[in-house]
Order: structure tokens, then C-alpha cells, then sequence
């Protein structure tokens, strides 16, 4: 992947955040991963990607961060379910919103939703990038893999 | 008559029901719009359920997410309107891309918020959509 294509996450990870809660996310420079242990949270959302691009669209965090931002948006039951509902739809607007710039032939799936750092496995075979984001203090990951289909 | 002895004029009231495979969302849209015409009288998992629901609750208004598993917004669009081709329907989605909001809105839907959203873009979209 070019960087200028990992940035179009980044800038959804960004605009989640500070449409969401009025607040903005710091975001940092996408990196190669190899082991997903390094970057996956308690909680992670993953998005399907198929039509022109094969691959995943993560969004890994912990309990912390998920709790503030429930809070901020009115959601009063911090149950692992609600958390896991979060980092699904965390994942695919992210994911939805890259198609301004991949285009409607960036197809995507349903969330699929894991628990457990160990639970993340990633596709062996494509490169998989993560990259850092930091909400008041509380750090998330989004983890991109992604390849020409 | 004289000026206080009218009745006040009821307002009419838009039932809406909140079609989301996220529950997060579902509670999102039911706590942040305080349209004073919108009552919520319901919300459905995925499009499969909302057309259900649509048949016994009549709703005036729907929003609409796109991906949902079951049956997807866009089919869910086409079959409410078979239900009431009166309804008036946001698409809620994180598809915002142009080819996306000229599929909803040739499948009869009235409007499209793009996600995120936030409680002022959700009120301002649909004050427009019951213009």
C-alpha cells in the first residue's frame, strides 16, 4: 500500500473522533507489523474488504478508551457487548468512508467482532500496517491490511 | 372566539423507527434527536426485522443504515416504501461516497447523513428531511 492510500484511514480514524466528540485524535505514522499482539487491544472490529482490494480493516482498543467514549456519547451500559459493538462500528466508518477515495469498488462487510488480544490473528502473506491513535491519553490502533485483489 | 379561547394547535407527530445493526448507533439516534415533531416508537437489528416491525407500527420515518446483515438498507429502502410509499427515509451510513447516496436515493430514500455524526449534523438532517 502507498502511504498516501494508508493516510485516507487515518484521516477517517480523525474525523471519527472529532465529529463524534468534539475532540480530536492525535494520529501517527503508519507502521509494519508483524506480530498483531503489539498492537491489538481487549476489543477489536475488523471489516471485510473485497471488489478491487482484498483484505481487513481493524479497529483494536481497550476497555479504557471505549469507556470515555461511550461516556461521551450518552451510552450509560459499559458491557463487553456495547464495547464490541463499538469497535465494530468504529471499524466500518473508518472502512465506509475510504471509499471516497478507493471508490464504490471497495466493498465492505459487516463488522466481525473479537475479543481478546490473543483472538487477532492477521493475514500472513500481505503487509500489514498499524496505525497509532491517541484520544485524551488513551491509545487505539488502526490496523490495515490490504492488497490489490 | 376570542384570542385566548383558542385551543392550541396539536403538532403533528412523525413516528420514526431506527434501523441500525449497531446497537450503539440504535441508542445513539433515539438520545440525540429531539425533533419536536419525532416520536421514536422503534428500532430494528437489520433490514429484514425493520420491514417487520414496519408492518404492525406504521412509522412515518425511518433512518437507515446501509450494511446490515439479513437484508441490507437498500433492499430494506425499496420494501418499506411497498409498505408506505409515504415514508420519509435518512440513510444513515459511513458509505458516503457519491455512487452510495445516488443508489439510496434512487431507491426512494429522501435524504443521507454520512457517518460519523454527530447530535447537531443528525437534528439538521432530519429537520431537512420533514421539510
Amino acid at each position: 500500500m502507498e502511504s498516501q492510500e494508508l493516510n485516507v484511514f487515518l484521516g477517517g480514524a480523525t474525523r471519527y473522533f472529532s465529529e463524534t466528540t468534539g475532540t480530536k485524535a492525535e494520529v501517527s505514522s503508519p507502521f509494519l507489523i508483524e506480530d498483531a499482539k503489539t498492537v491489538a487491544g481487549e476489543f477489536t472490529g475488523a471489516i471485510g474488504i473485497t471488489g478491487r482490494h482484498r483484505g481487513t480493516v481493524y479497529f483494536s482498543a481497550d476497555r479504557g478508551i471505549l469507556t470515555l467514549l461511550m461516556h461521551e456519547v450518552g451510552e450509560s451500559k459499559f458491557t463487553k457487548e456495547n464495547m464490541l459493538d463499538l469497535v465494530g462500528d468504529v471499524a466500518n466508518t473508518i472502512a465506509g468512508n475510504a471509499r471516497q477515495h478507493f471508490g464504490a469498488n471497495f466493498l465492505i462487510s459487516v463488522p466481525t467482532m473479537i475479543y481478546g488480544i490473543d483472538a487477532l490473528h492477521l493475514p500472513k502473506g500481505i503487509k500489514s500496517y498499524a496505525m497509532p491513535v491517541v484520544w485524551k491519553s488513551f491509545k487505539a490502533h488502526v490496523i490495515v491490511v490490504l492488497e490489490m485483489a | 372566539m376570542g384570542l385566548f379561547d383558542r385551543k392550541p394547535t396539536a403538532i403533528r407527530k412523525f413516528r420514526m423507527l431506527i434501523v441500525d445493526d449497531s446497537n450503539i448507533i440504535r441508542g445513539r439516534i433515539e438520545r440525540s434527536q429531539h425533533h419536536e415533531q419525532i416520536e421514536v416508537i422503534g428500532a430494528a437489528e437489520n433490514g429484514l426485522r425493520a420491514v417487520t416491525m414496519a408492518q404492525s407500527l406504521n412509522p412515518d420515518v425511518a433512518t437507515m443504515d446501509i450494511t446490515m446483515p439479513e437484508m441490507d438498507g437498500i433492499e430494506c429502502i425499496k420494501q418499506l416504501l411497498k409498505i408506505n410509499p409515504k415514508m420519509l427515509i435518512l440513510v444513515v451510513s459511513a458509505l458516503n461516497d457519491q455512487a452510495m447516496i445516488l443508489e439510496a436515493l434512487q431507491a426512494g430514500a429522501h435524504g443521507f447523513l454520512g457517518k460519523p455524526f454527530n447530535e447537531t449534523s443528525l437534528n439538521r438532517a432530519l429537520t431537512e428531511l420533514l421539510k
